[in-house]
């Protein structure tokens, strides 16, 4: 059996980001959301949010539209299929993870 | 994981959170009830008032709406899941309203159903709404009135008091959305990456 350290190290980093789990979390809960409530939502600065996203949408874990409404930019962004697989996943290992640290705690305590 | 909890249900339930989208139209129905009471004749004046109300109340509607897009931003929900929901929701509160109007029960069904689905909306937040025990409670009350008041004016005073409910609601819910967010900042025109 894996230790949960091990099992740790195994997290695909690039989802496991704090501000980049937050933004597929959300967008996992819904359709599309544009950029405007992302940035509400994280807190994060525009650029900042435009980094993530940019490192999303090269891992093809997202799709960014841009297009005009009036004279107003408008950014949407969805979960590609590989992004709603890789965020399952995710949440699904670390689900796992919580579950073996309490069985590891028990079986250290046991020892003891 | 709580944080993200507090993410998947805002995002999930953003739409039914913008509370000041029912403030206009639950404070122009709540102003027919009274002018309703006030005025049981009728008349012009209270025929005119209750088109003002009305209008005034879509008019601010549709502020409203512009309002929420501008300064929190745009979800778009998964279609099916809405369309199943709302369904079931429309079905249950017809059927309940049908039974209220036609029986004429000493208990209102619809306030009974409204009651147990507030308690339910409760559970499901895992207390990020706080005030929705207070509601279920106050629509447990409400049910119970018809056995209190008068035939002739029995649905103007609940709807009265239903339309006080949901406007406090509504501007609890904008508060919970307002403060699970981060500040809106004045320079987001560049909404480009």
């Amino acid at each position: 059996m894996t230790t949960p350290f091990e099992a740790m190290a195994g997290l695909d980093r690039l989802i496991h980001e704090p501000a980049r789990l937050a933004i597929l979390t959300a967008l996992s809960a819904a359709q599309s959301v544009d950029f405007l409530f992302l940035q509400r939502l994280t807190g994060l600065t525009k650029g900042n949010l435009s980094t993530h996203l940019s490192k999303l949408e090269e891992a093809e874990l997202v799709k960014i539209d841009k297009h005009f409404e009036g004279k107003k930019p408008i950014t949407t962004i969805y979960l590609t299929t590989k992004g709603k697989t890789a965020i399952n996943n995710h949440w699904q290992q670390l689900e796992q993870l919580r579950d073996n640290v309490r069985e590891w705690e028990q079986q250290q305590k046991a020892s003891e | 994981m709580e944080t993200m909890h507090r993410i998947r249900f805002i995002t999930e339930n953003y739409e039914a959170l913008q509370g000041l989208r029912i403030v206009p139209i639950w404070t122009g129905l709540l102003f027919v009830s009274l002018l309703r009471l006030a005025f049981p004749d009728g008349g012009i004046i209270r025929s005119f008032l209750i088109l003002f109300s009305l209008v005034f109340a879509i008019i601010m509607t549709v502020w409203v709406d512009g309002y929420y897009k501008r300064y929190f931003g745009t979800v778009k929900r998964h279609g099916s899941k809405v369309s199943i929901w709302l369904n079931w929701i429309v079905v249950v509160f017809f059927a309940a309203m049908f039974v209220d109007v036609f029986l004429q029960l000493p208990i209102s069904i619809l306030a009974l159903i409204a009651a147990l689905f507030m308690a339910y909306l409760w559970h499901v937040s895992r207390g990020l709404l706080p005030h929705y025990p207070i509601l279920a409670i106050l629509f447990g009350l409400i049910a119970i009135m018809p056995i209190f008041l008068p035939t002739e004016t029995r649905y103007d005073a609940m709807q009265l008091l239903v339309g006080i409910i949901f406007v406090f609601t509504g501007i609890l819910d904008h508060r919970m959305l307002e403060s699970s967010l981060h500040p809106h900042k004045d320079d987001d025109d560049d909404d480009t990456i």
